[in-house]
């Protein structure tokens, strides 16, 4: 098949338009039209976004990348943003000292945007394809916890709550939602698209960071063997030991006004954990996860077992207040153009813990009792209680806008359906426990800002970040960096994504044949590549030979058959890494 | 036949592109370029789109793909075809249900697919 683009397809993207996203600076997180097109009755309730599968993939994706970007380093990078931006308003006044520190902070935050990009899709692919949690788990990841709020029929499984412990019913559902999730036609489908995405970090940088992430999680289970079945807290460890290191944010934010050394402080930050991973110890894992296992108020920071040195934590702490405190008191600056900015920052940080679920219009009407009630396309939503209004109900009827938001504070889910017009909140509703809601609703209101308003303003921030950056003197070494971490990511990702490959010939050989169709070349046939990925979405829920083939048999696929023809490919390229077999269970890394 | 016609078929993963071109054997299909992500953004996996010459053969392959997926009748379900102002075609399977799939198609449905899809691309079909 011929790679060109015709006159014909200049519309094509529109297809690509439907993709769900998260923004790394803002946090905010589209989830829409892709998966309940705009229809935001299933997140007001328990369980009632079950009813496609997709949405729970899309749900799982977006969710983990908002989990990962709500961290010390996600949360370094979009302070370095702000603050470039608010640097662009000083210089624009006439403060041309400004301008290296503008370049740096750009520089340093596109570097660690690159670098990590393709573990922030890892991660959440990670936590479509594989992740699991077992009864016998310390603790869960608040993703597949979330799964129990969303996707979880509690009708259904009403029966098993009556039979065992609350924690094992959960765990329980849990599986469930995750076996009906990985064993349907759709995500067998999106995993095999996932193994035809081009290997290259131009393309989004999935492939190449799905595999990095399975090459670390086999790597782990050689020291830590329960983390072959235990991948939830595998996908806990990994984005924590990546996105809670404090060494990472110290590095960040380091005092170096050289652009270059910037960089390369922070391609060897990285570099220099992933070399470490081998250096983990079985205890450290122990570790880790027994911290988990204590209530959220008493654990210590940084966790036990990520390898994170006290100093290093120390001086990434002191870094970051730093540039908070920087970014607060430029918002009370007597300059309106930076105050603007700075406050427009400052609130950015505040709510990027919140979650997007939902974002349409509504209206706010008085039902049959008087009372006022919010309308979803003439039908009744919810209504909201007296302590929800925020403005007079009287002034709340008329039309509005409803977002429903969600958050993982301390160990519970903040979740609550908000009602505004333009910047005017009219209600806010907590959706859970009652004796939650007033905080839930307190912490809501203190950080909501509209959506529309959130979206509107980034591009127009980055829209002016491009404009001043084109037209000044930065432009060239930024393109001359942009062009240099290109490389150095992509060599970075051959080595760790094909680190499992038969040799350094395989590795080197693989990635130049993978790097337009993926495994395509190699694996040959739509019916392998299903295979391959039936094979790793099936061990993720049970490792057992004759569980395995009855999910082939299920997809009109044979499992003898996909082994065979994978050691064929082995034979021939040395990739994929070969299936291991203890017993009577399988183990697959891709 | 028009063989200047051509359809674009939108709203395919890529597993369903690669499946398509087995159907299709050696049909001349072009692909849309790979979609970039914004600076900051992460986004989900994107879908994809084809362009094929309308051959008979094309024709073919796409009836077969489409009963594979159990489509019995194109009016029926969430496909749509428009026809742009060049002649082209373009057909969306971004809304078709992803359900359970067979391998071995009735024969009389790919028959009947084949026949409609000939019918709303406006194939010419006379010798």
């Amino acid at each position: 098949m011929k790679e060109v683009s015709v006159p014909l397809l200049a519309y094509a993207h529109c297809a690509l338009d439907t993709q769900a996203w998260t923004d790394l600076v803002s946090n905010i997180t589209s989830l829409s039209p892709t998966t309940i097109e705009d229809d935001p009755r299933p997140w007001l309730g328990w369980g009632q976004a079950r009813a496609q599968s997709d949405r729970l993939s899309v749900f799982l994706h977006e969710a983990t990348h908002h989990w990962c970007f709500t961290s010390p380093v996600a949360f370094a990078i979009a302070g370095l943003t702000l603050r470039a931006r608010v640097g662009i308003a000083r210089a624009l006044q006439g403060e041309e000292h400004m301008q290296f520190s503008i370049l740096r902070d750009l520089i340093s935050a596109d570097t660690a945007v690159a670098l990590l990009r393709p573990l922030a899709e890892g991660l959440a692919l990670f936590a479509e394809f594989d992740a699991t949690s077992r009864l016998r788990s310390k603790a869960i990841s608040p993703i597949l916890q979330s799964i129990f709020q969303f996707f979880v029929d509690l009708k259904r499984s009403a029966d098993l709550f009556r039979r065992l412990p609350a924690e094992v019913a959960i765990a329980q559902t849990i599986a469930e939602a995750l076996y009906d999730l990985r064993t349907n036609e759709v995500t067998l489908n999106r995993k095999a698209s996932l193994l035809l995405q081009p290997f290259s970090l131009n393309a989004g940088g999935y492939l190449p960071g799905y595999l990095a992430v399975k090459s670390l999680w086999r790597a782990a289970c050689r020291k830590h063997f329960l983390l072959a079945n235990e991948t939830d807290l595998f996908l806990m460890y990994l984005r924590s030991y990546i996105y809670d290191d404090w060494g990472f944010v110290a590095t960040l934010l380091s005092e170096e006004l050289d652009e270059i050394r910037s960089v390369e402080a922070i391609v060897n930050h990285l570099n220099g954990r992933i070399r470490q991973w081998d250096e983990l110890s079985d205890q450290d894992f122990s570790e880790y996860e027994n911290s988990l296992a204590t209530d959220s108020s008493s654990r210590p920071s940084p966790l036990p077992g990520l390898g994170v040195s006290d100093s290093a934590a120390g001086s990434g702490k002191q870094r970051l207040n730093n540039l908070t405190s920087e970014l607060v008191e430029a918002a009370i600056a007597n300059d309106s153009m930076t105050t603007g900015i700075s406050a427009w920052s400052a609130n950015i940080l505040q709510r990027r813990q919140f979650m997007n679920l939902a974002s349409v219009p509504v209206q706010v009407c008085t039902n049959s009792n008087g009372l006022p009630e919010v309308q979803w396309r003439r039908t009744s939503m919810f209504t909201p209680t007296r302590s929800d209004f925020v403005a007079e109900p009287k002034d709340s009827v008329g039309d509005a806008h409803l977002e429903i938001v969600f958050a993982l504070i301390q160990d519970r889910f903040e979740r609550a359906a908000v009602v505004h017009r333009d910047d005017k909140v009219l209600v806010c509703a907590p959706i859970g426990m009652k004796e939650h809601a007033s905080d839930t609703r307190e912490s809501v209101l203190r950080a909501f800002l509209r959506r529309s308003l959130v979206v509107e303003a980034e591009k127009a921030m980055r829209a002016l970040v491009e404009n001043v950056a084109g037209k000044s003197w930065f432009q060239i070494p930024m393109d001359h960096c942009k062009s240099q971490i290109d490389s150095i990511v992509d060599e970075f990702f051959k080595d760790l994504s094909l680190r499992f490959a038969r040799d350094y010939d395989s590795i080197d050989n693989c990635a130049a044949k993978m790097s337009q169709k993926g495994l395509r070349p190699i694996l040959n046939s739509s019916s392998l590549i299903k295979g391959l990925a039936l094979l790793g979405l099936a061990t993720s829920l049970n490792p057992q030979r004759i569980f395995i083939e009855e999910i082939f048999k299920k997809h009109g696929l044979s499992l003898s058959q996909t082994l065979d023809q994978l050691s064929n490919a082995y034979e021939s390229w040395g990739y994929p890494p070969r299936i291991g077999y203890v017993e009577n269970t399988l183990f697959t890394t891709v | 036949m028009n063989t200047d016609s051509h359809l674009e078929i939108v709203g395919l993963t890529e597993i369903e592109l690669l499946e398509f071109e087995e159907e299709c054997h050696d049909q001349v299909i072009q692909r849309s370029p790979a979609n970039a992500s914004r600076e900051s953004e992460h986004g989900d996996l994107g879908l994809t789109a084809a362009v094929v010459i309308l051959t008979a053969a094309a024709v073919q392959g796409l009836a077969v793909w489409l009963a594979k997926r159990r489509v019995e009748d194109i009016k029926l379900t969430n496909v749509s075809i428009t026809k742009g102002a060049d002649g082209s075609f373009q057909m969306d399977l971004s809304r078709l249900e992803h359900g359970k799939k067979t391998e071995s198609p009735d024969a009389q449905v790919v028959r009947a697919l084949r026949s409609q899809l000939t019918e709303l691309l406006q194939l010419d079909t006379k010798p």
